[in-house]
């Protein structure tokens, strides 16, 4: 039985990822799921989350996603997201300034703007992904 | 014949002419050579999400479909929602008015079967072709138009257009939605498509075998999920397909331009030297004269 098994990351800008791996951490919407080789062919719904995973050489590495589907079908994982970023390519420093920055605009906005205010979203949004961006960038420290 | 100094300045402009079209299919052709690679890099995606959008959808029963707000169809169509891609800047060719001429045939087919028209527009050239009196007066009416993308589509501007489109369709104030747009196919050809956008229709015959699939939440969030994936993705495709020909038109078009002015040059410089012929012709007549009348 093979041990290994090939991870996708496909985004509309591209592939961002094709490699072997023996392990795969992911969060679903029900929680995190750990998937081995040889495991059954399933297709989840995916949170944004850093997405955790052990190449051949027994390295881990950490990578951001926000939302999508994962696919698991003979022995082959395809993670579909509209983005994603490597943990090693991540700036921690302009992440964050872009989170202060995303949390500056929501301040000044909140105190008027309705809940379904779109520039008011969008910079939630924006905050979302800088803090998940940094909290990959963390989590790709602790593992090196 | 006109006067030398007159030929000179007409030379001297066609020559600057030259200039600005040969600089202008240069660059051209150095941005169609990175869209291809953007085109080439897009496509796994969307094959990807193309296939398990479709072997999803297969798993749905008719009641989950028809409870999908993209994906339920309405029986009678009364009005369609048509969403046109064209560029902000000319030059380039025929490619605006390609668009412009498909989405007028189909404005027609439409009105035939007296369906109510409204438009989404994206690019200057739409914009500016649909804003005109004579299609208010028709009932054609603009809902909103997307103008200044950037120069390489993102999918955040693919996102605005598919959420608009999306939310029209959505209030039940059209029953279908139609895409047009330019398909790339080379460097030298390239065709203006109209296809069925919203209800999400079976692209792909989906392959069966995927019963023993867990799906996790259900299949029904799951497509929940995707739907909107999807429909932005396709406007995503549209809109770098779009982009591709447009550089490719320009730089035919740029090409042409630098071909007919390097003829024209050719021209101009030809008729400049026989009327410098010509006067140094009379010149010395004149004083072969003048000398005889002296002598």
């Amino acid at each position: 039985m093979a041990t290994t098994y090939s991870l996708e990351i496909v985004t509309p800008e591209g592939l961002i990822l094709n490699e072997e791996i023996t392990e795969l951490s992911v969060m679903s919407e029900s929680g995190e799921i750990g998937i081995l080789a040889n495991h059954a062919s399933t297709k989840t719904k995916l949170k944004a989350s850093p997405l955790k995973f052990k190449k051949t050489n027994g390295k881990t590495e950490v990578i951001a996603v926000i939302g999508g589907i994962l696919e698991v079908e003979k022995n082959k994982a395809v993670v579909l997201t509209e983005f994603a970023k490597k943990g090693s390519d991540i700036d921690e420093a302009l992440a964050n300034q872009a989170a202060e920055e995303s949390k500056a605009k929501i301040q000044l906005l909140s105190p008027d703007a309705s809940k379904t205010d779109p520039s008011l979203i969008l910079a939630e949004a924006q905050l979302q992904k800088e803090l998940l961006l940094l909290k990959t960038a963390r989590l790709t420290k602790n593992t090196i | 014949m006109a006067s030398q100094k007159e030929i000179r300045v007409k030379l001297a402009s066609t020559k600057k002419t030259m200039k600005i079209t040969s600089a202008m299919k240069l660059v051209a052709a150095a941005k169609v050579n990175k869209m291809q690679k953007i085109l080439v890099q897009a496509r796994p995606y969307a094959t990807k999400l193309n296939e398990i959008f479709t072997n999803l959808k297969s798993a749905l029963s008719p009641d989950d479909i028809s409870g999908n707000p993209l994906l339920r169809s309405s029986k009678t169509i009364e009005s369609v929602l048509l969403v046109v891609i064209s560029s902000d800047r000319g030059l380039c060719g025929a490619y605006n008015a390609n668009i412009i001429k498909a989405t007028n045939k189909r404005i027609r087919e439409l009105q035939e079967q007296k369906i109510q028209i409204k438009l989404i527009t994206v690019g200057r050239k739409a914009k500016s072709a649909f804003a005109k009196d004579a299609y208010q007066k028709q009932g054609v009416e603009i809902l909103e138009s997307f103008i200044n993308l950037s120069s390489i589509p993102t999918s955040t501007e693919a996102n605005l257009i598919a959420s608009k489109a999306i939310e029209t369709f959505v209030s039940g104030s059209v029953s279908k939605v139609e895409l047009i747009s330019t398909r790339f196919i080379s460097l030298v050809a390239s065709e203006v498509l109209t296809h069925n956008f919203l209800p999400i229709e079976n692209v792909t015959e989906a392959n069966k075998n995927d019963s023993q699939t867990i799906l996790e939440p259900s299949a029904q969030s799951l497509v929940e999920t995707l739907a909107p994936m999807y429909t932005e993705n396709k406007i995503y495709q549209a809109l770098i397909e779009a982009t591709t020909s447009e550089l490719a038109a320009r730089m035919t078009a740029m090409s042409n331009a630098t071909a007919n002015a390097k003829d024209f040059i050719k021209r101009l410089l030809l008729s400049y030297n026989k009327a410098r012929q010509a006067s140094i012709t009379q010149e010395i007549s004149e004083i072969v004269g003048g000398a005889a009348a002296l002598g």
